[in-house]
């Protein structure tokens, strides 16, 4: 069996297009790990108070956490592109 | 123009917003939250695709992961607006129930009550009626008398005291009252009590309000009060309109006082007219009519759904204008105003498709379907009340409390909620108002005017009308 041809351009290509594809998406979920308030000051109280300042947190530690995941392979891609230079 | 009021300087309460063709309240705050966690999800949605478009590519590296926990988060997102929608709904349906309960237990109050302490008096009046004048003399005496006469000693009590009228159970207990008039009188024909409780039998649509205003005017008419006259109105200006207003608030800065109404006349080339109809709010509380229209005479009569001499000169004026039954026409009011730019919209015999009303007792006219726009109530105000329960219709519906709980309220004027200067904070706090559905109406109302001024030709002639009865 013959190896399968592998074509460096191509797959840089590839990779940068991923790249380019994926960086957008750290940087929106960085922002919005950070500025994210989607709940607009109620005269809460209480109960609903709490629940609402714990969605809050958990919804940016998600944000962060999903930003994180995503700065991963963006990190991966680089480091595969700088290998194909 | 608007003046900018610092949350620091607004008195009021949050805004409580019911989107036209729905029955649902919410804050606005509470519509606004939903809004952005909405835009959230769109988001998150949009990176979910890139992601997802980024694994397809077959020369790239393989994507893991990353798509679940963002679906995690926009699921997470929907939850919680979810939620506040059942909060919304949760509220409604518990305050209506409430509503529901108050009102049948009014109306058999009234009934029970009602005849009883009618007949009481009228024996009073037959058989004893030195005792009953002793009494009331008595009481009267009672009141010390002050530099502007008992009645003036009443009048500043309750200017020093606002705090009594000036709550929303109050009003509610006003439109309580209001809408038993009517239970009373079936009571008084013999109508069982548990049958007047009973859902669906009114003298009149709109809870009976209509039927009580009519018992107060005929009552009144026996003492020479709440008697109807022809009108007449003279246009007394004429001038270009610079500007349409943009926003709430300056759509009620130019309801005007003194010359009770003021038309704007837009054109453009190729286009029909269109006009904006800004009606004034009550210019005597006096119940005896004079030359005034805009009377307590006016007021009664509107209520109980006859034909009032302001609507009967606001119509004079809007023909005057040359406001022919096609032209498009934007009827907006504040108190008395509102009442008849209701009227007028509820008529049928112009085609209103706007109306926009600040403090009307006016919750008992039928608004054709069709017509959109926002009827804003402070919810301490008590005006609104003398109509009784809002009937659906396709307007927004925007209330608030002008003063929050533990603000010191006023004592300079009587019944600081319905003065115009809570109204105008109200409209302020409606322009500043985040949510999609409240921005999409003041833009929808603004565009009436605007849209005209944008095109070639566009101008716009302001007329004001002085009415009086003859």
């Amino acid at each position: 069996m013959s190896p399968v041809p592998v074509d460096p351009l191509a797959i840089r290509a590839g990779l940068e297009r991923q790249l380019a594809l994926l960086t957008p998406v750290v940087e929106h979920l960085r922002a919005a790990a950070v500025d994210a308030s989607p709940l607009v000051a109620d005269d809460w109280c209480g109960p609903a108070a709490e629940a609402a300042a714990t969605f809050l947190a958990d919804l940016r530690a998600g944000l962060r956490a999903a930003a994180e995941e995503a700065d991963d392979v963006v990190r991966t891609l680089r480091l595969n592109i700088a290998l194909l230079s | 123009m608007s003046d900018s009021v610092s949350e620091a300087d607004d008195l009021g309460g949050p805004l409580l917003v019911t989107p036209a063709g729905s029955v649902i309240v919410a804050t606005d705050a509470l519509l606004a939250s939903a809004d952005r966690l909405r835009a959230l999800e769109a988001a998150l949605h949009a990176d979910s695709r890139r992601v997802v478009a980024a694994d397809s590519i077959a020369s790239g590296m393989p994507i893991e992961g990353i798509v679940p926990t963002l679906e995690r988060l926009r699921a997470r997102c929907e939850g919680a607006r979810d939620a506040f929608g059942r909060i919304a709904e949760d509220y409604t349906r518990a305050e209506a129930a409430i509503e529901r309960a108050q009102r049948d237990l009014a109306a058999a109050i009234a009934a029970i009550v009602g005849p009883a302490v009618v007949g009481y008096l009228a024996r009073m009046i037959l058989l004893c009626p030195g005792l009953l004048l002793a009494g009331a003399l008595l009481g009267w005496a009672a009141i010390p008398d002050g530099p502007d006469g008992r009645l003036g000693t009443v009048r500043d009590f309750m200017i020093a005291h606002p705090e009594l009228i000036t709550t929303p159970a109050f009003v509610r207990f006003v439109s309580l009252v209001v809408t038993s008039i009517d239970d009373a009188v079936l009571g008084g024909i013999g109508v069982p009590p548990w049958l007047v409780a009973l859902p669906g039998l009114e003298l009149s649509p709109g809870g009976g309000v209509a039927a009580g205003a009519l018992t107060v005017a005929a009552l009144g008419s026996m003492l020479g009060m709440f008697r109807e006259t022809p009108v007449s109105v003279d246009r007394v200006s004429t001038a270009p309109v610079a500007q349409p207003p943009t926003g709430v608030r300056e759509r009620l800065d130019r309801i005007p006082e003194v010359n009770q109404v003021r038309i704007e006349k837009y054109e453009a080339d190729g286009m029909p007219p269109r006009y904006t109809v800004y009606v004034g709010p009550t210019e005597t509380f006096s119940p005896f009519a004079t030359d005034e229209p805009w009377d307590s005479t006016s007021n009664v009569h509107g209520v109980a759904g006859l034909s009032p001499g302001s609507f009967r000169a606001v119509e004079l004026a809007m023909a005057d204008a040359g406001i022919r039954p096609g032209d498009e026409v934007l009827v907006t009011g504040f108190s008395q105003g509102g009442l008849i730019a209701t009227m007028v919209a509820g008529s049928g015999d112009w085609n209103v498709v706007g109306l926009e009303t600040y403090g009307a007792p006016a919750g008992n006219i039928p608004v054709p379907a069709g017509v959109s726009g926002m009827a804003i109530r402070n919810t301490d105000d008590l005006v609104p009340a003398f109509a009784g329960p809002q009937l659906e219709h396709d307007l927004m519906q925007v209330e608030r409390r002008a003063f929050r709980e533990g603000v010191e309220i006023p004592d300079t004027q009587a019944a600081p909620a319905h003065q115009r200067t809570a109204y105008e904070r109200t409209a302020t706090a409606i322009d500043d108002a985040e949510s999609a559905a409240v921005q999409a109406q003041i833009r929808a109302l603004d565009a009436f005017a605007a849209d005209y001024l944008d095109r070639p030709g566009g101008q716009a002639t302001a007329m004001t009308y002085r009415a009086t009865r003859d």
